[in-house]
This record gives C-alpha cells, structure tokens and sequence, in this order.
C-alpha cells in the first residue's frame, strides 16, 4: 500500500495547461465583455465554492456520525475544502470591483430606462437598501468567508495534530467532533445568507426563504459526487487497495439520498410558488422556464433527480465503481446546470425587457473559464493531498473498522 | 418433537458458533434473535425476495394513485381550484403519499404470508429470554446422531454457550 500521495508532474502540467487556458479566455473575455465575465467569475467560483463548503459538511457529518466506514477517506473533503482560500480572493474582487456589473441594485444608474419604465422598481430598491447595500454587502461577504476559513481550518489543524501525535489522536478526535457540531451550525447559519446574497440578490425583487436550503442540500449532494470521484481516481492509482463493494454502497447511498433530497428541494419551492401563484414570485420561474429555456429547465431535474434514482436502484449497480463514477460525473454536469440556471437567466436579461424571449448564452468564454476554474481546483486538491505524509489518515481511532469494513448486503 | 437449544447474549460469539455449524454441517432448525444480524443470513444464504416485490409494490402503488387522481381530478370531476389546471402539480404530493401507505401495506402483507404468522396466532416455540435479550439456536433432535449431537454441544461449550438445554 502506498503511503503518501504523489502529484505526478503529469497532472501538475495538465492542471496548469487549465489554469493557462481560463486565464487567457478570462482576459479575452475581460476586455470583449466586462458584464459577461464578472457573470462567468460569479458563475464558477460560486460553484467550486459550495462544493468545497459541501465537501466539509460532509466530513463533519462523518465526524458527529461516529462513522466508522468513510474514516480512510477522510483526506479526500478535507482536500477539496482547500479551494474556500481562493474562493474568499475570487469574491473579494467581485464584489471590490464587479459588483456593479453583476449585481442590479448594486448599480441603479445602469437601469435607468427600466426605472422610467416601472418607476416601482425603485421603490423597492429603496425599501430593501438598509440589507441590500455595497458596503453590507463586502461586510456580509468578510463574515461568511472568516466564519468558514475559521471552522473548516480548525478541522484541518486537528486532523494534522491527530496524525502527529499517536497518543493523544483520541483527544483530537474528541476536539474534531465537538468543532464539526461547530462548523454545521455556523456554516447553516451564515449560508442561508450567502445564498440571498451571491445568487438570489441577482433578482432583487424576488425572494424565497427556501432558497438558500436548496442551495445548501445541492452542495452536500454535489460534493459528495466530487468525493467519489476522487476516490475513484486514487482507486485506480492504487492507494485504496483496500476497498470492497461495501464501500462503494456506502458511497453510492449518499448519491441515492442526496438526489432524492434534491429532488424534494427543488420541488417544494417551485410547487409552493406555483400554487401561491403570486407575481413576483412566479417571474423567477417564468423566466427560467418560458423565457430562457424549458429544455434546459426539465433536464436539471433529470439529470439531479431521475437518472441516479433509476440507475443507483438495483443492488448490483449501486455497488459497481465504474456505475458510480458515471453518475458522479452526470450529477456534476447537473450540479453546473443548476448554477447556470440561477446566475445566467436573470443577467442576460433587462426589466425593462420583461417577457421577450432571451438565448441560453454559453460560449468559448464559458468553456475556457470554466476549464481555467477546473485546473485551479484540481492543483489545490492534489497538492494539499500531497502535503499530507499519509494518504490514509494512520491514527484516527475508526481506521481499522475503515479498513475491514464489510456490509452483510 | 424435543430441541437442542444453545443461548446466547453476545452476538459475536453467536457468528462464531454458526461458523462452526455450517462447517459441521448441522441440521441447524432456527435462530431466533432479538435484533437483525445481517451477517447470519448471509452465512446461512438465506435471500430474501421482500425487496424485489417492493419494488414492484412501488411501481403498481405509483401508477394506481395516479390513475385514480386522474379519474377523480380530470375525467369525473374537473373542478376549478383557484384557476389552477385539473391535471396540476399537487399530484406528486398525493402520489408519494399514496405510494408510501400502499408499498408498506402490501410488504407487511407478503411478510405475513411468507413467515407464516398472522395476528393473534399461538406462538411456536417459547423460552425464557427470547423475548428479551437472548439469542438462540435452535437444532432438531430427532435429526441428529448421537455423535453429533456430542459434537455440537462441544461447539457450543466452546463458543461461549451461556446454556445448553433441551426443550
């Protein structure tokens, strides 16, 4: 069994070739069309993001749980969870300088035709400017972001502790399990904000309380894809020799579990808003569905609910990896549906616009930053997995029932 | 018709003891347990088919309650419920539901039927404990040679038996 990771130049060069690409596509696309590349930022950082805060609930879930099963595993969140760093940076620069081409209340002078047109629309803007404002807003964004970093490094610090010291890995255990209560609260509390904020202030006269629980479900169903994805790479280059088909239910389970949650997410709020019948609040749907793309709108659901239900079903499939990491992939590809059906609609269309029909845009620019946002990712997660001396964590106190972990079905 | 009766309180050293039964091949009757040891299923190869059929339940429940939404919503009665279409989205609300109450149903049924029991039927065997926390295992006597029942009751002696008795 190999001990430490070892992160092949091969993938350090395809991992730069990456970031190379977003780079320059983020230029060519900064001086084409400032609006669509702060939309792209938005877009991608927003996405890898919630991935890295989905990936952590994961591993504090693991820890309150006293899972013993996923305890070999328990570098792979961690990982992923090292792209929130660059997450804070990419943020602060949307919102110190793209803010006003993103966010339509954070520039009013840009709408004007549309305030002369509904003269409402100001109104509400004035009503909401006490929450709603710039300087609230990088206030919000500083508190999200050190309330993560905080809990999230507190986690990893313990971890290195535990695998440093051999006597005391029970005491960190102890610390991990009692901050993992720490980080869910906290990280419940502030997201609920953070998705008023980055993704549903884009309409800014729309609002859902159960928005930002949607968001959150979608992060934990999305990372633990990424996860299984990971761990299937790490399977093929012969570090977790010691896996079965039990692990792989076990991961197969959080899919399964994960999209039927989804699935219930993304229904009760457009069931409540679709019988509520209200105006303002149907427009967001309206858009999405009528205006934007209904192909695109019934294939999130589709994709995040339908496939991995049917598929994951039988026993057998659920247990093989090649099933599973076909379907982390396909929900993956749903997870940046989901995102771009909630960042692109409401930016490549006008108020003053309402009830035209606008394209689904997604071009070059989209691709070469989306890969650039890949390849940063990919040389965060691997070269933090390479820090560690053991891709197996050696002292956490579940390791053996990991190791020999065997289901009866 | 008497029973060698092996009790146990561990579950461990009961995995133990069927290890050592299947290698011996003894005509083992019953294990009776108060808690599901998936573990032992899988060494005796039992399978069940309960699984399979509720899926099938599932399917046959989906499909009922959506016809019957549908007879009731949009054929016989279209009724204008806020200007909302006869055929709407509360269907899957009542679906879910419906699919719930008739999948379990209909599982608990084939359970009944499959195990033999039914309420308000005498029980078939009955010892101390069994209700309680005690495991235990159950050979038919009239199965077995004097050798091998010296042999099982070493077996059992030596996995940890907390008593070996006869009923």
């Amino acid at each position: 069994m190999k001990k430490r990771f070892i992160f092949s130049k091969k993938l350090k060069t395809i991992s730069f070739v990456l970031m190379l690409i977003g780079l320059i596509t983020g230029i060519l696309a900064y001086s084409a069309d400032t609006h669509r590349f702060w939309t792209n930022i938005l877009f991608n950082n927003y996405m890898f993001m919630l991935l890295g805060l989905g990936a952590a609930f994961w591993m504090a879930l693991q820890y309150i749980a006293e899972a013993g099963w996923s305890a070999a595993f328990k570098r792979i969140p961690e990982s992923i969870s090292c792209y929130l760093g660059p997450a804070f940076i990419f943020m602060l620069a949307l919102v110190f300088i793209g803010l006003k081409y993103v966010y339509p209340w954070a520039a009013p002078e840009k709408h004007i035709e549309d305030f002369a047109k509904y003269p409402e629309f100001q109104k509400l803007l004035d009503i909401k400017a006490p929450y709603l404002n710039s300087n609230f807003f990088i206030i919000r964004t500083f508190v999200f972001f050190i309330v993560w970093l905080l809990t999230i490094g507190l986690l990893r610090k313990f971890s290195k502790k535990e695998d440093a010291e051999k006597a005391n890995a029970l005491k960190w255990f102890e610390k991990s399990r009692f901050y993992s209560k720490v980080y869910i609260f906290a990280f419940s509390l502030t997201f609920i904000f953070a998705g008023f904020d980055y993704l549903m202030s884009l309409e800014p006269f729309w609002y859902s309380t159960l928005f930002s629980i949607k968001e959150l479900i979608s992060g934990f169903f999305h990372a633990s894809a990424l996860i299984i994805i990971m761990v299937y790479y790490l399977y093929k280059k012969g570090y977790f020799t010691f896996m079965n088909s039990s692990h792989w239910h076990d991961f197969s389970k959080y899919l399964f579990m994960g999209s039927i949650l989804f699935a219930y997410a993304w229904y009760f709020q457009y069931m409540l808003i679709w019988y509520g019948n209200i105006p303002e609040e149907a427009e967001h749907y309206f858009l999405r569905r009528f205006h934007f793309s209904e192909s695109l709108f019934v294939l999130n659901v589709v994709i995040n609910f339908f496939v991995p239900f049917i598929i994951l079903l039988p026993n057998k499939l659920a247990k093989n990896p090649k099933v599973l990491l076909a379907m982390s992939i396909t929900i993956l590809i749903g997870f940046g549906l989901d995102v771009y059906m909630s960042v692109f609609p409401p930016l490549v269309h006008t108020f003053a616009g309402m009830g035209e029909h606008i394209h689904p845009v997604f071009g070059l620019y989209e691709v070469g930053i989306l890969l650039g946002f890949i390849g940063l990712f990919m040389f965060l997660a691997f070269r933090s997995l390479a820090k560690r001396k053991h891709v197996i964590p050696i002292n956490h106190p579940y390791i053996e029932e990991s190791l020999l972990h065997h289901n009866a079905h | 018709m008497s029973k060698l009766v092996a009790v146990y309180s561990d579950d461990s050293k009961l995995l133990e003891a069927a290890d050592q039964l299947i290698a011996a091949k003894a005509p083992v009757e019953e294990v009776i347990t108060p808690f599901v040891i998936e573990e032992l299923l899988e060494k005796f190869h039992i399978k069940s088919n309960i699984p399979l059929l509720a899926f099938f339940y599932g399917v046959f429940g989906i499909t009922s309650v959506f016809a019957a939404l549908y007879y009731t919503f949009v054929i016989d009665y279209p009724l204008n419920i806020g200007g909302k279409a006869p055929f709407s989205l509360t269907f899957p609300v009542l679906m879910f539901i419906g699919v719930v109450l008739i999948t379990v149903l209909a599982t608990v049924t084939t359970f009944f039927i499959q195990a033999k029991v039914y309420p308000g039927k005498n029980p078939e065997f009955e010892y101390p404990g069994i209700n309680d926390d005690k495991m235990v295992i159950l050979v038919d006597k009239s199965k077995l040679t004097p050798e091998m029942e010296a042999k099982l009751r070493e077996i059992f002696d030596a996995t940890g038996a907390e008593k070996i008795d006869e009923v």
